[in-house]
């Protein structure tokens, strides 16, 4: 499903606007990572591309369409989960997908399969009929995005999804969503947490104080903010002398320097891609220094936010 | 195939959901407790021979006392004495030497079989009726107050179901609660009509029940979407339950002891109407039991008053269907239409109209006045259900209260229109006093501008003191539309009432009379805030 937003903004007070000036266009099939402070507007935002919320000015069309009054055809094609949606305590999962099953008027033959389908990907089987109440937080998670893809939506919207999620219920919920774009679904996705969206959205819109500060293809907007960086930190054995007359060598930056675990730690910023960092490891090792480890530690996404904005995130 | 009819796709999740588990199970076993429960109490009440059983029977007027028996023997022995008629002195002895006490050698009860099924059957038909008129209502509002208060509601208005559906699937869950409890009382007390009863006030009294219980679903609905949101469901449940408990007791009471002027008070209160379709069942009015003095032609009436007052009702239900559709789903920004509204008011004028005594020619001339009152509740509320509201922020929300407001004064024009109509204007004083006009025209507008400013504007601590200084100012002008409509007797002598009480209070009630218009007016008003155009 393809998004189209017109100068969409949002109001609740008549003075202060929660989003403005929104112009955009998601194509269909992308995952967009909304991103932005607390405050910011994503929420919002979200709601509006919902259609849970009416907009106080602009437009937003689905496919190219306007929506009408009458939205229940096109919420059947959209799954939305909001901030604060809480699950209703004495129902288990399997009731719970039911219910919601029920309302999205999933025949019986297709809800019952549907329904155990939700349970196993998101590792929900064997609490199928615990109440949701005595669930851990990450288990209500998950038992809200199932909900949300219950129905096979066309769109999903999630507002910070990953609330709650310990790591490998991230890491879960990046396959899952990378599956569910396989689907053809066009994803939207909000969170203040960069890592968790670097390399999963094609599509990225930043938001500041309501207002839209960048958006577009990820690749164009590294390139046309030049971000075009990379930071690594190295643990070093030995040869710590050496190492920097080979950072220096390849004009890499050192931004910090530190111990860690015993070892000697750099955190290096370079100005090109991975084969400049290939190129390095290759140098320092003919110069007889022993690494321990490299690793990137900053994801593309927040260097461009870190450029863009003046708050700074996880 | 999804499914695609609306009663199934709204009652289906809803349904499940409120019978899932071991719930229905739960529910299947109370129910044939309460249904036990009638059966022994009827039985044992009616058939037991204790005391406690007898002075029930006694109280409940299926049986006289023995001591009132005695009375009355005594009564009889001393009319004798004084005809000089032939006097039973075995009786006479056995009285004095108990020295008045009545004593039983072996006492069995009077009724009998048929009068046990009686009272179980009255017993089944009167929880049925608290079931259909006070459980549900309180089971749907409180459920619709938690959804609001939780935030569930949110992801429902997000799925397939219309909002019609959402609201029809939000009242049907609870129904069916309902339903499964009151099935074995509804089986019992038909059962009982059809063998010692009589059927077709049993049938309506379920009709009423049901149109009646729908009604007040819907209005409970409404007040818990509505308070949802700020106060916690626990609580609205508890005033919910001590609004419609006492209300059932009145009508049982009433539809027992249903007096000749009252019986028009069977379309206002479906209560009372539901109480004397109970009674009816089992013990017919006009007979010795109950309301002895009703003739055949009242008990028409009451036919006609509770016919009426059940078409009354369900057009009520159809606007609250109506309004909690578009406050859910947000379809329009006010919860009913002009001509919605309109009906209500005529529904309402038609039932007060109904109710009260005056129609049966009281002299009185107060009584347009009471229904005034009495009409001005439902049309008040109407008022409020016209105000838009839906997403706009309250500043930039453009309340058309002068449209409103004269919506308002059309209904309560209606209402004097068809009381003129009926009566001729030979009674209104009203008409012929000026003063009187004023105070009236007065009262209506600040109501008016008091209903809407509490639905369009949030209301602070200090709104809410506002509000009650101007309900004051309305009670005392009705107060002075009464004395002034009235003969020259009744008036004061000072146009401002409150002078003759002290000039400083006649100086605070005109001053408040000005003020009180005027702030509501401002209150409403857009100052002409506008948000930041878009850089």
């Amino acid at each position: 499903m393809r998004l189209e937003l017109h100068d969409l903004g949002k109001t609740y007070d008549g003075e202060r606007w929660a989003a403005r000036g929104l112009t955009l266009t998601i194509p269909s099939g992308s995952i967009l990572g909304l991103i932005g402070p607390n405050g910011a507007g994503k929420s919002t935002t979200l709601r509006m591309l919902a259609t849970v919320l009416a907009p106080s000015a602009g437009s937003l069309t689905f496919d190219g369409q306007v929506p009408g009054p009458d939205k229940t055809a096109l919420r059947r094609q959209i799954g939305f989960l909001g901030d604060g949606n809480p699950l209703y305590k004495h129902m288990s999962p399997a009731e719970y997908l039911r219910f919601f099953g029920q309302c999205f008027k999933l025949p019986a033959a297709e809800l019952e399969p549907a329904i155990e389908d939700m349970l196993t990907t998101f590792d929900l089987r064997e609490q199928r009929d615990t109440p949701s109440g005595a669930l851990s937080k990450g288990m209500r998670q998950r038992l809200l995005i199932a909900r949300c893809l219950l129905h096979g939506p066309r769109l999903l919207i999630l507002d910070e999804p990953a609330d709650g999620l310990d790591p490998r219920g991230r890491s879960d919920l990046r396959a899952i969503l990378a599956r569910t774009r396989e689907r053809g679904v066009t994803i939207i996705i909000s969170s203040h947490i960069l890592r968790e969206l670097d390399d999963l959205c094609d599509q990225m819109a930043i938001l500041q104080q309501g207002k839209l500060v960048v958006a577009g293809d990820v690749a164009d907007i590294i390139q046309r903010h030049e971000v075009r960086r990379f930071v690594y930190q190295l643990r070093l054995l030995s040869g710590g002398p050496a190492a920097r007359e080979v950072l220096l060598r390849h004009r890499a930056l050192i931004e910090s320097e530190g111990f860690e675990d015993g070892c000697e730690a750099l955190a290096i910023q370079l100005q090109g891609g991975e084969e400049l960092m290939a190129d390095i490891l290759a140098a320092l090792v003919a110069a007889g220094v022993r690494v321990a480890t490299v690793s990137r530690v900053r994801s593309r996404l927040e260097d461009v936010y870190n450029r863009l904005s003046e708050d700074r995130v996880a | 195939m999804s499914i695609t009819h609306p009663l199934h796709a709204a009652s289906q999740p809803f349904v499940t959901r409120a019978l899932r588990g071991g719930h229905r199970g739960r529910y299947a076993a109370i129910a044939m407790l309460l249904a036990l429960v009638s059966v022994v109490l009827g039985a044992w009440i009616a058939l037991g021979s204790g005391d406690f059983e007898r002075e029930m029977r006694v109280g409940m007027k299926l049986e006289r006392s023995l001591s009132n028996q005695e009375h009355q023997d005594l009564e009889r022995l001393r009319d004798r004495a004084y005809t000089d008629g032939p006097i039973n002195a075995e009786v006479l002895d056995n009285i004095l030497a108990r020295q008045l006490q009545p004593a039983v050698v072996l006492y069995q009860s009077p009724l009998a079989v048929a009068d046990a099924l009686k009272l179980t059957g009255l017993l089944a038909g009167g929880l049925t009726l608290l079931l259909l008129m006070v459980y549900a209502p309180v089971l749907a509002g409180t459920q619709m107050a938690q959804e609001v208060h939780e935030n569930t509601l949110q992801p429902l208005t997000g799925t397939a179901l219309s909002a019609r559906e959402l609201v029809l699937g939000l009242s049907l869950g609870p129904a069916a609660v309902v339903a499964l409890l009151a099935a074995p009382q509804v089986i019992l007390f038909l059962a009982a009509a059809i063998a010692v009863g009589h059927v077709l006030p049993a049938l309506a009294l379920l009709l009423v029940g049901l149109i009646g219980g729908a009604f007040l679903t819907m209005l409970a609905q409404l007040a818990g979407f509505a308070l949802g949101g700020t106060r916690t469901p626990g609580i609205l449940g508890v005033v919910l339950l001590a609004l419609l408990a006492p209300l059932a007791l009145f009508g049982a009471a009433f539809g027992l002891d249903l007096p000749r002027n009252g019986i028009g008070v069977l379309a206002l209160i479906p209560q009372a109407a539901a109480g004397h379709t109970l009674f009816e069942t089992f013990l017919p009015a006009g007979t010795a039991l109950r309301a002895p003095e009703l003739s055949a032609l009242d008990l028409e009436g009451t036919q006609f008053s509770i016919a009426f007052g059940t078409l009354g009702m369900l057009c009520f239900a159809y606007l609250g269907l109506r309004a909690l559709e578009r406050r859910v789903g947000e379809l329009a920004p006010a919860a009913l239409r002009r001509g919605e509204a309109l009906l209500g008011a005529l529904v309402s004028i038609a039932l007060v109209l109904l109710a009260n005594p005056w129609r049966h020619g009281s002299a009185s001339q107060g009584s347009y006045l009471g229904n005034l009152l009495l009409v001005l509740v439902p049309l008040t509320i109407l008022l409020m259900m016209r105000v838009p509201l839906g997403d706009t922020p309250p500043a930039l929300r453009r309340v058309p209260f002068t449209g409103l407001l004269g919506e308002f004064a059309v209904g309560i024009g209606l209402y004097f229109a068809i009381v003129i109509g009926l009566t001729g204007t030979g009674r209104f004083e009203l008409l012929g006093s000026p003063v009187a006009l004023v105070y009236l025209a007065w009262m209506v507008a600040v109501l008016g501008l008091l209903a809407i400013r509490i639905v369009a504007l949030p209301m602070t601590l200090l709104a809410k003191v506002w509000a009650g200084v101007c309900m004051v100012g309305v009670g005392v002008a009705f107060v002075h539309v009464n004395e002034w409509s009235r003969g020259s007797q009744w008036r004061s002598s000072s146009v401002v009432g409150l002078w003759d009480a002290s000039p400083v209070l006649g100086i605070l009630q005109v001053v408040l009379m000005v003020l009180i218009p005027v702030l509501l007016v401002r209150a409403l008003q857009n100052r002409g805030r506008r948000a930041a155009a878009p850089e």
